[in-house]
């Protein structure tokens, strides 16, 4: 029970006819407080039991990376829907074993990019579907966010725990969205950079090329000053004109001076809508919301595990690339 | 209807964007910058200032203290705790550890005897006594302001009605009406569902900070729900520029409207300290 854990909980008991009745942690105290305040939560220190001895429908995985897949694996064997936060695994092989395991278990289950769920990157995503800048030339993106990794101190900041740095960890999200607006990545050519600490990367540029052919630049970086919260931008550029849009904003700039002005910038104020819940913002609401919707109409969504595993196709390809200085394919598994 | 100062422009938060908050991060560096407006605001009638307790309000209170007379001017309202300072702490160094780094600062200021050195056990004993002890490290920094009113983050009121905690939410209110002899208070995103909560739970409804805007903006489950609910209760309304996309006259005129208390907006200059509190007066005193 992290940060996400503790969200996650609180939307879910939030949604109509949802309760939240056990959770697990290794961590004792946790769990106390967590039973000594609520009234039906139960806590384990074991999640296996949890598993075996509570009645649930779903279960929701926020551990530390290293234990999605075996977590996920032992819901899915056991007929439980799931949710597993981002990113899904260390590596795409090891994502591999986890769909293996889906295909003979018919479980809804989702990956956390919420990033999918806010409302700029919605409106994004509408307008080049659309086609309002005309055909897509070049993209260029950033993740940035100003992080202070100390040695050991966390599991983020172990290769062995978490996978990588902020590729795998703060990236993610960014090539989550590239597949979403722009379809698979072809080919990659990475460079990785350690600034603060040895075991992981804090920043990392890559130059790819799309199956369409559009190329991009990209960029993820925990290195940076002046970021207090995680920024993401892409600036898209079509023969039509330039979309930018980030975290707060999306601008439109035509390239004909003729084009009306009027609907060219949009704020994420004018694009808010309430939610039954505001925790940690309203994408995380509208995930779970549609998370739940999926298990009641028993549909898959799209931002399911095997969809999942080409992102980590891609951040495989540009850490070997990182090594190889070479560019390099992407294998997709099919 | 009282306007209050917040302190999120002082500090590089924007909510309109992030390009904008590091502009004026470089616009309004330095304590001495901050202190002279808050003199011309205070000037202007302005008696309330909103902080968050996040590392930086030490050094801005003993700037005030020892080089201003602002102390006397303004009440605070300080907001605990400083949730994003818990959470990248938790983050990093697990619950354990960080709560006995965090309580370890307070241990010999307070006269507390915190020697359990991340025993989950002494840890677990007493959450109640934990929680004061969070609290009583929080407000360290405040000790030589007049204080007004002790609001709970929206975070931690919107956790705690969420999963049902009652208990968390008693005790912080009971801690600062015994200990500090204070008004407890409660910041939320969600403002009919913590009325409905506080009623089921049998709580008196302290004052509420919440956002109250023309658009809606984070104002849930609807704009509409949120209005029903001021009623005979105490409200401060935040966001009401919805971040600074809104013109103080357009937030202002619906302000007007609405049965509330005060009003926290954030200042960047001088000029602009000016243009909003001619407004605020126009509409509303």
């Amino acid at each position: 029970m992290g940060k996400m854990g503790f969200l996650h909980a609180a939307i879910l008991n939030s949604i109509d006819k949802v309760k939240v009745t056990a959770v697990a942690d290794t961590e004792k105290f946790v769990l106390k407080f967590i039973e000594k305040n609520t009234s039906n939560i139960k806590g384990y220190t074991d999640y296996v039991k949890m598993l075996e001895q509570s009645d649930l429908d779903l279960v929701y995985i926020a551990t530390p990376v290293h234990l999605h897949i075996k977590i996920a694996a032992d819901c899915a064997k056991r007929n439980l829907h799931f949710f597993v936060e981002k990113p899904l695994g260390r590596t795409s092989e090891e994502c591999e074993s986890l769909c293996d395991i889906i295909k003979e278990h018919n479980v809804v289950n989702m990956v956390g990019f919420y990033l999918r769920y806010s409302d700029t990157f919605i409106k994004a995503k509408e307008l080049l579907d659309n086609g309002i800048i005309g055909e897509i030339k070049n993209v260029k993106c950033s993740v940035l966010q100003t992080t202070v990794l100390r040695k050991g101190s966390s599991w983020r900041v172990k290769k062995e725990q978490s996978g990588g740095g902020v590729l795998i960890d703060l990236g993610v999200h960014l090539i989550d969205l590239l597949l979403w607006y722009f379809g698979k990545i072809k080919s990659v050519q990475g460079f990785t950079e350690y600034h603060q600490i040895k075991d992981v990367e804090d920043s990392v540029k890559v130059d790819m090329m799309f199956e369409n052919g559009i190329p991009c630049s990209y960029e993820a970086s925990w290195n940076v000053k002046n970021y207090r919260l995680q920024e993401t931008t892409l600036e898209i550029e079509g023969t039509l004109g330039k979309i930018k849009v980030n975290d707060d904003y999306l601008k439109i700039d035509y390239n004909d001076p003729k084009k009306i002005k009027e609907n060219s910038i949009f704020y994420k104020q004018t694009l808010y809508k309430g939610v039954p819940i505001d925790i940690g913002g309203p994408e995380y609401t509208n995930e779970d919301v549609d998370f739940i919707n999926s298990i009641r109409n028993g549909k898959q969504l799209e931002l399911n595990v095997l969809f999942s595993r080409n992102i980590h196709s891609v951040i495989d390809a540009i850490y070997k690339s990182s090594t190889t200085k070479k560019l390099e394919e992407v294998n997709y598994i099919e | 209807m009282e306007l209050l100062l917040g302190d999120n422009p002082f500090f590089g938060i924007d909510h309109l964007s992030q390009d904008r908050a590091r502009k004026r991060m470089r616009i309004l560096t330095g304590y001495e910058k901050i202190s002279d407006i808050m003199k011309f605001v205070a000037e202007l009638g302005v008696r309330g200032f909103v902080v968050s307790t996040h590392p930086q309000l030490k050094h801005l209170v003993k700037h005030m203290e020892t080089k201003t007379n602002l102390l006397e001017l303004y009440d605070f309202y300080p907001i605990l705790p400083y949730a994003q300072g818990y959470v990248s702490k938790v983050t990093e160094k697990g619950v354990i550890n960080a709560m006995t780094e965090i309580l370890s600062i307070g241990s010999n200021r307070l006269g507390l005897k915190i020697l359990f050195k991340g025993s989950t056990a002494y840890l677990s004993k007493d959450f109640e006594k934990l929680l004061q002890t969070l609290i009583d490290v929080e407000l360290l920094p405040l000790k030589s302001v007049k204080k007004k009113v002790i609001f709970l983050h929206d975070v931690v009121t919107d956790l705690a009605i969420s999963l049902g905690m009652k208990k968390p939410i008693e005790t912080f209110m009971q801690h600062i009406e015994d200990q500090y002899n204070l008004e407890p208070g409660l910041v939320t995103k969600n403002f009919p569902k913590l009325i409905r909560k506080l009623e089921e739970w049998d709580i008196k409804t302290p004052t509420i900070m919440t956002s109250f805007n023309p658009i809606g903006y984070q104002m849930n489950p609807s704009k509409e729900e949120c209005e029903k609910f001021i009623s005979n209760n105490k409200v401060i309304a935040m966001n009401v520029f919805a971040g600074g996309y809104l013109k103080p006259q357009e937030s202002f005129q619906y302000i007007s409207q609405l049965n509330l208390k005060a009003v926290t907006i954030g200042i960047s200059t001088k000029e602009h300290a000016q243009d909003t509190i001619d407004s605020f007066k126009k509409f509303i005193n």
